[in-house]
């Protein structure tokens, strides 16, 4: 992955992401409180 | 698409001193992350605060993002490092802020960028008319 340029990982991407079956709210939300708790991340902008 | 396949985000443009570098933002992203592409929908006002709305791709995942995987793929793709999740090309003269695992996520093993600060210095306006994504 890493060595893959800009372009080249944005056309895979296009391809993964064309794949990706409907999301709903309810998924939605459970992921971003998912990534939340497992962020290793400690420097962070904060938003309002 | 469908609804279902997007998310709608409001951003009050905090981290930028003018709106218009906020939508110099949203257009260097489109450019280098096409697939997480941010479209501008609308503004709202909530509580005298005026935010942007935009739409962009939902990327759905279970996998938890190698933070040492971006600072590769950005190294190769020639940015460097400056601070915490803080990139520069100093040739290009574009910064991209805040690349921690909330805002690349992974899926099927390939980073997808869902939520990037870009800002430009001086050299950005120098000598490019075309941004050019290699």
């Amino acid at each position: 992955m890493s060595d893959l340029k800009f372009k080249e990982r944005s056309k895979v991407a296009k391809k993964i992401l064309s794949k990706q079956s409907p999301v709903t709210l309810e998924d939605a939300k459970q992921q971003v409180a998912r990534l939340k708790r497992m962020s290793s991340s400690n420097k962070k902008k904060k938003s309002i | 698409m469908p609804d279902k396949y997007f998310v709608l985000k409001l951003n009050a443009g905090i981290f930028y001193k003018y709106w218009i570098d906020y939508f110099h933002s949203l257009l260097l992203h489109n450019n280098y992350f096409p697939e997480t592409n941010y479209t501008l929908v609308g503004f709202y006002k909530e509580n005298g605060i005026l935010n942007a709305c935009v739409k962009q791709p939902f990327v759905k995942t279970n996998e938890i993002t190698n933070i040492e995987m971006v600072k590769s793929f950005m190294f190769n793709n020639g940015f460097s490092n400056n601070r915490f999740n803080d990139y520069v090309n100093e040739s290009k003269g574009i910064i991209i802020e805040d690349l921690h695992d909330e805002n690349v996520l992974t899926k099927e093993g390939l980073l997808f960028f869902v939520d990037t600060v870009f800002y430009v210095k001086d050299k950005f306006w120098e000598h490019q008319t075309i941004i050019e994504v290699d």
